[in-house]
């Protein structure tokens, strides 16, 4: 009895329930969505509180550990006995004859990792000002002691953890603006382009094909040069991204166009039409929704070319410079044979970016499944 | 080929330079006589520093010349051009180089043999990446910074310097087998430079300190005489790095020039050839002869002339070689000893690594990035890293140039004093600095002459590089400068002052300004930077809008103030430091910005020494010129200079183990890879 | 409709061109300065009069466009001294041959396993495929050709850089070492096309599986229509609405091939030909490529509407109709 009852009330629940909550539970019902929005909001959290987490800062160059492997933690001692994490401080020579940098621990002193500890002062969400931090080496300021290096020093001895935790503030944020941007457009002068037809459609036809066949280059060599140079770095890179996202929904526009002239003669649209309703209406509504996993598609994969255009941006002077620092800045400073041969660490940003990428993917996925109302 | 001197003797050397090959040279002209009378090949000519008797090792190769008593039959040729002879397609050997007398002896260090083999380069751009590793000029510079003779045997010159005398090898042919004889060196002169046919204006070595131009005249075909109306002492030194070859094939240009076959049949001949116009034409076949197919030269390897290898622009050309060299070694086979040298176009110099690892170059530029890359992998692949000492004034990426005529007059008045520049310059812990950049390959040092150089001393080396932040700001406080609310000096009206640092791309200052700016900081100095296109970085320069570059397009460097002063003294708008400064010089005064202080004594010293006559004078002028950079430290700079390297083919011998990398030398021409050959 | 727009595009193009600082000669100065050239005031404005560069930019845009016009004349390359068709022709055959190979890659590749995914969505299969299409596309190109010419480095001692080795360079393209040429395609087919596969997988995907459930294909089966049928001629068609549209952008990169990545690889193609030409101001070399390029990217569009409406009949009787 009460097992029916308990089933009539969910039943009402479903009926009576919106089509958002009903997405959303759809949403929690497909593992690998939920699994992903687990996963970005820990990237997010770990975004937000970057300067807690990361051990070391933006600008601690430190020449004792120029590009050195990932710091080995010790557990035990040399008896064999567990004393709790601990590093020794690495020290090289530069061998003259093989050009080889020889790189070995120094044992004579142990540094514990002590969490929670005060260290470099800094300031949270940008202004609360703090010095504890996750984790760190004791006694280690000052540059002489001990390093924890979890993933690698780059080239001027900076803690490559550090330096992805950093750089996922920008690479987090900013791609995502300028994928939100060329996709409002593509979608709003697609779908006018495509719904109304005529001398709309011919006009916006011709802005597209200006818009592609404009030259790039020199249109960043120019702007490169006139933008001024104390314009702080990220803030230049926000600048370019948004250019960028007003020249790229062209694509997206294209397809669009293409939907809304194969679907605006179907039955649901002329009905909607004779009952009065606006074009708008009709956009949103009915016309939208019937690509929606196309669109949702080419919102995830707008994301890792935002993400990795940056990089190309480099080449010119735009993008992002160290110690500024992004996920394209890393992939950007190891894309040399050296780096690769040599300090294969430095390929580690380039997993940040496939998880997020993937975790994004994922969960458009599930968002996806959880639109379809025939499932 | 012997060259074990170290690094120091032959810097030292250049200082000698003007001193001593006046009076070598004029030794030389001497030569012949004393060689026809005896009648030997070898010891006939000059071979290499023969010329120059205060060298020890030359002296000892000369003597190995001397002991070789070959007659002119014993002269022996590569199989590929004895097949042509046989064949009746080309003249024998003793036809096709110059006289016993003439023919120039290289004393290589090893012997070498023809093969089959050939030298394989990659270069990004044609240009003169093709043309100086075969140049061949009037005279040369040997390792000792010493003028030597080459395609001509010697000259003489009159006690008041007004009359130049050259002679030139008998029976010496261009590589198409016409005669070369002085008839081509006036017709360079008069119908090339002259009229500035490749669009040059005529070269400073043959203008005179009044304005008056050279006079060629040809006394026979083997001797021509360069005249001027007032003494021209350093002629022959300003010839080697200015006019370099000084010889056109007169036969070939009087073909194609609008002067000998009217403006139509000119135009129509460039489109033929596939130049956008007779100027372009007069560029590319007079001056950057060497790239163009069909033009024939005096080089070891000209470009070939076969469809898909004569291109330059394209991916792959080759230069084959010269059957009319007219170069020897001491045992009479004519060289060069490898028939080919391979080019292939990369697109980034990136790649350069890459063909290395893949085996696929015979000598090819190293970066010390990579230098663990390519130690780890020489044996394997089968090539050695070999160095060679730069003549930079230091790391180029570690070289700060603060604009002494900075658009703004507040910035300007900053720079031009010596306490802001000490200031900057002793922000840094140059030990520390060095460590991050280099690896610890490299030590922290002030821009100066390169150790062993002319003009080198410890004591500039070290001027102003002992670590003090406070003894920084302290001088900054003393010009005046007020500490202002952000943390950051301001100007002492209150002016914020902000050190905006530009340079360009891939420069390597992306790097050095990251640790340099932290240094900068924490003396108050705040700072920006940017990074250009180098095209675009050098509009910036030529217009005057910019305050600071790190990295220049063109750091200091230089084998000698005396010979190629432009990266050191304002001679024209170039280097970033003197900024407008040059051009005032270079127009004479009439536009630009007037220089004061130290810098107007710098360029009245240059103006001096344009005409000093005595080498003592020379070096006088040249030394106080060192002392006036060694106290304003213009260029200041917190690394030495790396050594310029090199990987090359283990099989590859002669190629020197340490040669001093120059322009002067003409970057890899003083290798002479004529005289390299493939171990078999 | 045609002419008008080319003309404003090559208009804007100019106008672009022209933006950075500095024109050809301050560029050919800076190279010819940094191997050591010395030039005098002098020697500059002779330069600029002799690629009449000393007139501005309006004017030398007209005097093209009329020389174009009137005498089929696209000008000179500064940079190679050549008319600029015969430098656009040196590339063009390994340009488009190298470029279709790509395109017929990404196309072969990721439309079957778009279709494949859609299928047995959420199957093992999907997931790799997914992943390795993501994995290429978060990876920038060049670090993905350095990467892959570096292992090919370790594993058979040879970077495979470039599309032809020196011999090939020497000899010629032939039939005895066309395999090699087939294998030195591998790197370059896979960085480019990769780039590109993500894409079109996952948008055919997604969109075979919204035709999948629509109530035409739901009909279809309900009359006992074989999946086959229903899979490729109905969901299959509507579901390339939006490669078709994509193609627009296509043809113009076949022309010109991609830049940065060929750069990276030392391909031979177009591509890098442009990006030098525009950084160094050779305008009239850079204008022709992107003209041509707009040109093409008309005629895409042209083409891609057809082919819509082709795939679409839907949009072919509205067509009619109108």
């Amino acid at each position: 009895m009460s097992l029916w009852k308990k089933k009539k009330k969910s039943d009402e629940d479903y009926y009576l329930a919106s089509q958002w909550t009903l997405m959303g539970r759809k949403l929690m019902h497909h593992k690998l969505a939920k699994f992903s929005i687990v996963l970005l909001a820990v990237l997010y959290v770990l975004a937000l509180f970057a300067p807690f987490v990361a051990p070391y800062g933006l600008n601690d160059y430190d020449s004792n550990y120029k590009n050195s492997a990932p710091t080995k933690i010790h557990w035990v001692d040399e008896n064999g006995k567990f004393t709790g994490p601990y590093v020794y401080k690495m020290t090289y020579v530069n061998n003259r004859e093989t050009f080889k940098r020889e790189w070995a621990e120094d044992t004579s002193e142990k540094f514990f990792l002590r969490f929670f500890a005060k260290g470099r002062e800094y300031k949270l969400f940008g202004f609360l000002p703090c010095s504890r931090h996750l984790f760190e080496v004791e006694g280690e300021n000052g540059g002489t002691g001990a390093k924890i290096l979890l993933l690698g020093a780059d080239n001027l001895g900076n803690d490559l953890f550090s330096r992805i935790l950093y750089g996922s503030q920008i690479s987090l944020t900013i791609p995502f603006a300028g994928t939100l941007i060329s996709f409002v457009l593509g979608i709003v002068l697609g779908g006018i382009s495509g719904y109304f037809g005529g001398a709309v459609d011919t006009a916006i036809q011709r802005i597209i094909e200006v818009l592609t066949a404009l030259p790039t280059i020199p249109l960043w060599m120019a702007l490169s040069a006139a933008i001024p140079a104390d314009v702080p770095v990220p803030a230049m890179y926000l600048s370019i991204t948004v250019i960028i996202s007003f020249i790229s929904w062209t694509g997206l526009a294209r397809t669009v166009r293409g939907k809304f002239i194969s679907l605006r003669n179907e039955e649901f649209v002329m009905a909607a039409q004779v009952a009065g309703v606006s074009p708008f209406r009709i956009m949103t509504k009915h016309l939208v929704p019937g690509f929606m996993s196309y669109l949702i598609v080419n919102l995830t994969l707008g994301i890792p070319s935002m993400i990795i255009g940056e990089t190309s941006m480099s080449f010119l002077g735009l993008g992002m410079r160290a110690p500024a620092t992004s996920w394209g800045v890393l992939l950007q400073e190891a894309q040399d044979i050296t780096s690769i041969a040599q300090y294969p660490w430095r390929l580690i940003p380039l997993i940040a970016v496939i998880i997020t990428v993937l975790a994004f993917n994922f969960l458009g996925d599930g968002l996806r499944d959880a639109a379809d109302p025939y499932k | 080929m012997k060259k074990k001197a170290s690094t120091s003797k032959k810097l030292a050397a250049v200082l000698l330079t003007a001193t001593m090959c006046m009076s070598a040279l004029a030794g030389c002209g001497g030569t012949p006589k004393d060689a026809s009378a005896g009648g030997n090949a070898a010891e006939g000519t000059e071979s290499t520093g023969a010329g120059s008797a205060q060298g020890t090792d030359t002296a000892e190769g000369s003597s190995s010349a001397e002991t070789q008593a070959g007659g002119a039959s014993d002269y022996s040729e590569a199989p590929m051009l004895a097949e042509l002879v046989s064949a009746g397609s080309l003249p024998a050997v003793e036809e096709r180089i110059p006289s016993a007398e003439g023919v120039m002896v290289e004393n290589v260090e090893q012997v070498g043999s023809y093969g089959d083999e050939n030298i394989k380069m990659v270069l990004t751009d044609a240009g003169w990446g093709t043309g100086k590793p075969i140049e061949q000029g009037l005279f040369r510079f040997n390792s000792e910074g010493e003028v030597e003779p080459n395609v001509a045997k010697g000259y003489d010159v009159n006690d008041d310097a007004t009359e130049y005398t050259i002679h030139l090898r008998e029976g010496m042919k261009w590589s198409d087998g016409v005669d070369f004889t002085a008839e081509d060196c006036v017709f360079f002169y008069d119908h090339m430079c002259v009229p500035e046919t490749f669009g040059k204006s005529l070269w400073d070595c043959f203008k005179a300190s009044d304005g008056s131009t050279a006079t060629f005249t040809k006394v026979d075909d083997y001797t021509f005489t360069v005249s001027f109306d007032v003494p021209k002492p350093n002629f022959i030194n300003e010839l080697c790095i200015n006019a370099k070859w000084c010889f056109a094939p007169k036969h070939y240009h009087e073909t194609i020039l609008p002067e000998f076959i009217g403006e139509e049949a000119a135009q129509a001949k460039a489109e033929e050839m596939g130049f956008a116009d007779v100027a372009t034409m007069g560029k590319e076949t007079g001056y950057y002869y060497w790239n163009v197919p069909g033009v024939p030269t005096l080089n070891p390897w000209v470009l070939s002339t076969e469809p898909g290898k004569s291109d330059v622009e394209g991916d792959y050309f080759e230069f084959v070689r010269n059957p009319y060299y007219w170069k020897v070694d001491q045992n009479g086979q004519q060289l060069p000893y490898v028939d080919k040298i391979e080019y292939t176009k990369i697109s980034d110099a990136s790649q350069v690594l890459i063909k290395t690892l893949a085996g696929e170059v015979t000598i090819a530029d190293a970066g010390w990035n990579d230098i663990e890359t390519l130690t780890e992998n020489a044996d394997s692949v089968g090539y050695h890293i070999v160095q060679w000492p730069s003549s930079s004034w230091g790391h180029a990426a570690s070289q700060l140039e603060l604009n002494q005529t900075a658009p703004d007059e507040d910035y300007r008045a900053l720079f031009q004093t010596r306490e802001f520049r000490q200031a900057l310059s002793i922000a840094v812990d140059r030990d520390e600095f060095a460590k991050l950049i280099s690896d610890g390959w490299q030590a922290g040092r002030q821009a100066s002459p390169a150790e062993g150089a002319l003009g080198y001393s410890e004591e500039w080396a070290t001027k102003w590089t002992e670590y003090d932040p406070d003894g920084a700001k302290a001088l900054l406080e003393g010009l005046g400068m007020v500490m202002g609310s952000d943390g950051y000096y301001d100007l002492a009206d209150g002016k914020d002052f902000v050190l905006n640092i530009l340079s360009y791309s891939d420069s390597g200052a992306d790097d050095t300004y990251q640790v340099l700016s932290n240094y900068w900081n924490a003396i108050g100095i705040k700072s920006t930077y940017k990074t250009m296109d180098k095209d675009t970085l050098n509009n910036n320069i030529v217009s005057n809008e910019y305050d600071a570059v790190l990295s220049p397009v063109a750091p200091a460097e230089t084998v000698s103030l005396g010979l190629r002063p432009d990266t050191l003294v304002p001679v024209r708008n170039y280097a970033e430091w003197y900024g407008e400064v040059g051009t005032w010089y270079a127009s004479g005064g009439t536009e630009g910005i007037a220089p004061e202080g130290d810098l107007l004594e710098l360029c009245n010293l240059y103006d001096q020494l344009k005409v000093a006559v005595g080498e003592e004078e020379r070096s006088e002028i040249i030394d106080k010129m060192y002392q006036l950079h060694e106290d304003n430290i213009w260029v200041i700079g917190y690394m030495e200079s790396a050594a310029i390297l090199f990987s090359v083919d283990n099989d590859f011998v002669n190629f020197p183990e340490t040669e001093m990398f120059s322009d002067e030398y003409r970057g890899l021409g003083i290798a002479h890879i004529d005289c390299c050959f493939f171990k078999k | 409709m045609f002419i008008p727009t080319i003309l404003i595009i090559s208009f804007v193009v100019f106008f672009i061109m022209q933006l950075p600082k500095g024109d050809y000669v301050s560029s050919y100065i800076a190279r010819m300065q940094a191997e050591g050239e010395v030039f005098t005031q002098e020697d500059i404005a002779a330069l600029r009069a002799q690629y009449g560069l000393d007139k501005n930019w309006v004017m030398r845009y007209f005097d093209w466009v009329f020389k174009i016009i009137t005498k089929g004349d696209f000008g000179y390359s500064f940079a190679y001294g050549r008319p600029v068709w015969s430098v656009i022709m040196d590339r063009l055959g390994i340009t488009i041959a190298v470029s279709l190979t790509i395109m017929a890659f990404t196309y072969l590749v990721s439309i079957p396993i778009g279709i494949y995914s859609a299928l047995h969505q959420y199957s093992p299969g999907d997931y790799i495929f997914t992943a390795i299409g993501f994995l290429g596309m978060a990876t920038p190109n060049f670090l993905l050709a350095i990467i892959l010419m570096y292992l090919s480095f370790t594993w058979t001692g040879d970077p495979l850089l470039g599309l032809f080795s020196n011999e090939m360079l020497q000899e010629g393209i032939h039939l005895y070492n066309f395999g090699e040429f087939l294998q030195r395609m591998i790197i370059p087919t896979i960085v480019i096309g990769t780039a590109g596969t993500c894409g079109v997988i996952r948008t055919v995907r997604a969109q075979m599986l919204d035709e999948l459930s629509r109530q035409y294909a739901l009909t279809a089966r309900a009359k006992g229509v074989s999946e086959a049928t229903i899979v490729y001629k109905y969901c299959l068609r509507a579901a390339l609405n939006p490669v078709a549209s994509g193609l627009a952008g296509s043809l113009s990169s076949i022309f010109s091939g991609s830049t940065i990545s060929a750069i990276v690889m030392n391909l031979s193609i177009q591509g890098p030909v442009l990006y030098e030409a525009l950084k160094t101001q050779d305008t009239y070399l850079a204008g022709t490529i992107l003209m041509t390029q707009a040109v093409l990217v008309v005629i895409g569009t042209l083409l891609s509407d057809i082919l819509l409406a082709w795939l679409d009949p839907r949009i072919r009787f509205e067509r009619k109709r109108s």
